[in-house]
């Protein structure tokens, strides 16, 4: 077989050709990559955005009614609503003893305690409830004259919430044995 | 003949010219292609650094001045010929970014500032005006009868205080700074959280506390975990009785769909439990109706409302932890003696209603060792600007 000089020539050049481009290539490759790591590009950040496909409504009855039994159950947490709520001290008095009694609010070791603290003798008792008493009246009165006034009625609802919550706190707290006024025990609770 | 002609060289010394031509040519190219870049390279390089310095030139000029971005947020300013935009973020942290722009090359820098507790909390008592005529005038009102109230410690307030009835009064101790003119230093307010360029609204209110307390919320920012929160929207009135269900919680977000909605009423505690520090919060009003955390128990119930704060007392009570309301602070009826340890704020003024009793309010530093204020007050602030330490602690690229 004849060696063939102008085909190996040829042949030669395009090889030199083809080496060329690469070598041109490669080095444009090389500056870009440098330039990605120099430069700092345009980068949007955004915070992560969990995925919600199944929008609840959380003001729909139906997601209430679960709220209500949820955190009552997990919590001893209960949701009233507006219209059940309570329109009396003695409807206050009914609706908590059964909220105590479901919830053992008044009972166990730390609550002891606490009633501790709280007790008091059947006169100063007696005294703080008739000053209950005295409020109502006055802010019942009030609540007559400006029957649509929000605060006042606010107010009302208060002092029937004290008055429940005193009254069922007299089978816990009330003792002839008591200091005879609170002050007297305050240095305790220091 | 043609044999004669391919088998002679004559002509092969132009066709090695030629070859070796091209391939300098070819050479020549590539290297003027390759030089072309490195050029364009370091034309975006030195703009890009421009860039660079234009941004952290604007960050500059916001550590010179923290209020910058008060007024108005984003800002464009202007350094030599070029533009830097500066914006910020206040939330658990401020978070600051500078942008500039400059040949198509953007470089963004951003610094953090961490939060810092507000002076109002070395404050036993801070607030605003009572909603009451003449208007402006007083901050602290006691009606009564052979009644008073006595305050311990740092005490600052928009208006005066008065008393009415039959035998009240009142005392100081150190006696209370009246009149202060400046609002920032007796009320506090909620920054921008939901970034409508408007802070201290409703909607920032229920944003900031939602992020905390919804683990379901795109916005949750998971500062406390899914067993420390508790997210109950409502517009009903919700009941917290001591529960042991709830130690460890940290926050407690009662969330109406309107101001004044989603009242809660807190009977005695919420735990009965030693070393608690737990926040409720609510859209309407706070009742808490028989306070009594003993302080031994070394516990805290922090209450903040959108609407009135009313606590009341028919036996003796004690209650420590921060009291915080948008609205006015009602102390109705308290008919035993009542002492608060820790701080009560309010917007709009005290309101005292106290039969034969004598109430006291002492200062505890809500700040723990650690620098913390109680859950949900983290980032509160008490004027635009304020609430966050005045040198950056992290420095970013992004």
């Amino acid at each position: 077989m004849k060696f063939n000089k102008s085909v190996f020539f040829i042949g030669i050049f395009f090889l030199v050709i083809i080496i060329s481009n690469i070598y041109i290539n490669k080095q444009l490759e090389r500056k870009d990559k440098e330039q990605a790591y120099s430069l700092k590009k345009n980068i949007v950040t955004v915070a992560p955005v969990k995925e919600n496909n199944e929008e609840v409504d959380v003001r729909s009855d139906e997601y209430q009614r679960k709220l209500r039994e949820e955190m009552s159950a997990k919590y001893g947490i209960v949701i009233t609503p507006d219209a059940q709520k309570p329109a009396s001290a003695q409807e206050w008095e009914e609706n908590l003893r059964n909220n105590f009694a479901q919830y053992n609010v008044l009972e166990g070791e730390n609550a002891e305690k606490a009633l501790k603290v709280m007790e008091t003798n059947p006169q100063d008792y007696d005294k703080q409830m008739n000053h209950i008493d005295q409020s109502i009246a006055v802010v019942s009165e009030q609540l007559k004259q400006d029957p649509f006034n929000p605060q006042i009625a606010e107010q009302l609802e208060n002092q029937y919430k004290l008055k429940a919550v005193g009254v069922i706190l007299k089978e816990k707290v009330v003792s002839p044995d008591a200091p005879a006024m609170a002050t007297e025990i305050m240095p305790e609770i220091k | 003949m043609k044999r004669t002609a391919l088998k002679n060289e004559k002509g092969a010394a132009l066709i090695m010219s030629y070859f070796v031509l091209i391939i300098f040519l070819v050479f020549t190219m590539g290297f003027a292609l390759a030089n072309t870049n490195e050029l364009k390279q370091s034309t975006m390089y030195r703009d890009s650094a421009s860039s660079f310095w234009i941004a952290e030139a604007g960050i500059n000029r916001f550590m010179q001045n923290t209020s910058l971005l008060d007024a108005q947020n984003p800002l464009t300013l202007t350094i030599g010929s070029k533009n830097v935009i500066l914006s910020k973020v206040d939330g658990a942290t401020r978070v600051v970014t500078a942008t500039s722009t400059y040949r198509g090359q953007e470089r963004s820098i951003q610094i953090e500032y961490e939060p810092t507790p507000a002076s109002i909390f070395n404050n036993t008592i801070a607030t605003g005006f009572l909603p009451i005529n003449p208007a402006n005038t007083v901050s602290m009102n006691l009606s009564g009868l052979v009644a008073g109230y006595k305050v311990t410690g740092p005490s600052k307030l928009s208006g005066n205080y008065q008393h009415n009835g039959f035998f009240t009064g009142e005392a100081f101790n150190p006696p209370a700074i009246t009149n202060v003119a400046d609002q920032t230093q007796t009320t506090i307010k909620y920054p921008d959280a939901n970034s409508s360029g408007a802070p201290d609204e409703f909607n920032d209110f229920v944003e900031f506390n939602r992020s905390r307390t919804d683990t379901a919320y795109a916005n949750y920012n998971g500062e406390y975990s899914s067993e420390e929160v508790l997210y109950i929207p409502t517009n009903d009135t919700v009941n917290i009785y001591p529960q042991t269900s709830l130690v460890g919680k940290k926050m407690i977000f009662v969330h109406g769909a309107t101001p004044g909605a989603g009242d809660v009423n807190v009977w005695f505690d919420s735990t009965w439990a030693a070393n608690q520090n737990i926040t409720i919060v609510s859209t309407g009003s706070v009742n808490y109706i028989q306070p009594l955390q003993s302080s031994s128990s070394n516990s805290k119930l922090n209450t903040i409302s959108w609407d009135n704060y009313n606590e009341g007392a028919v036996l003796l009570s004690t209650h420590s932890g921060v009291t915080y309301t948008h609205a006015s602070a009602y102390y109705g009826s308290i008919a035993s003696l009542s002492r608060t340890n820790g701080n009560v704020f309010s917007n709009n003024g005290i309101n005292l209603n106290l039969i034969a009793v004598w109430k006291e309010f002492s200062y505890s530093n809500p700040v723990d060792s650690a620098g913390n204020v109680p859950p949900g007050f983290k980032g509160l602030v008490t004027a635009p600007g304020a609430g966050y330490v005045s040198t950056p602690s992290n420095w970013k690229e992004i």
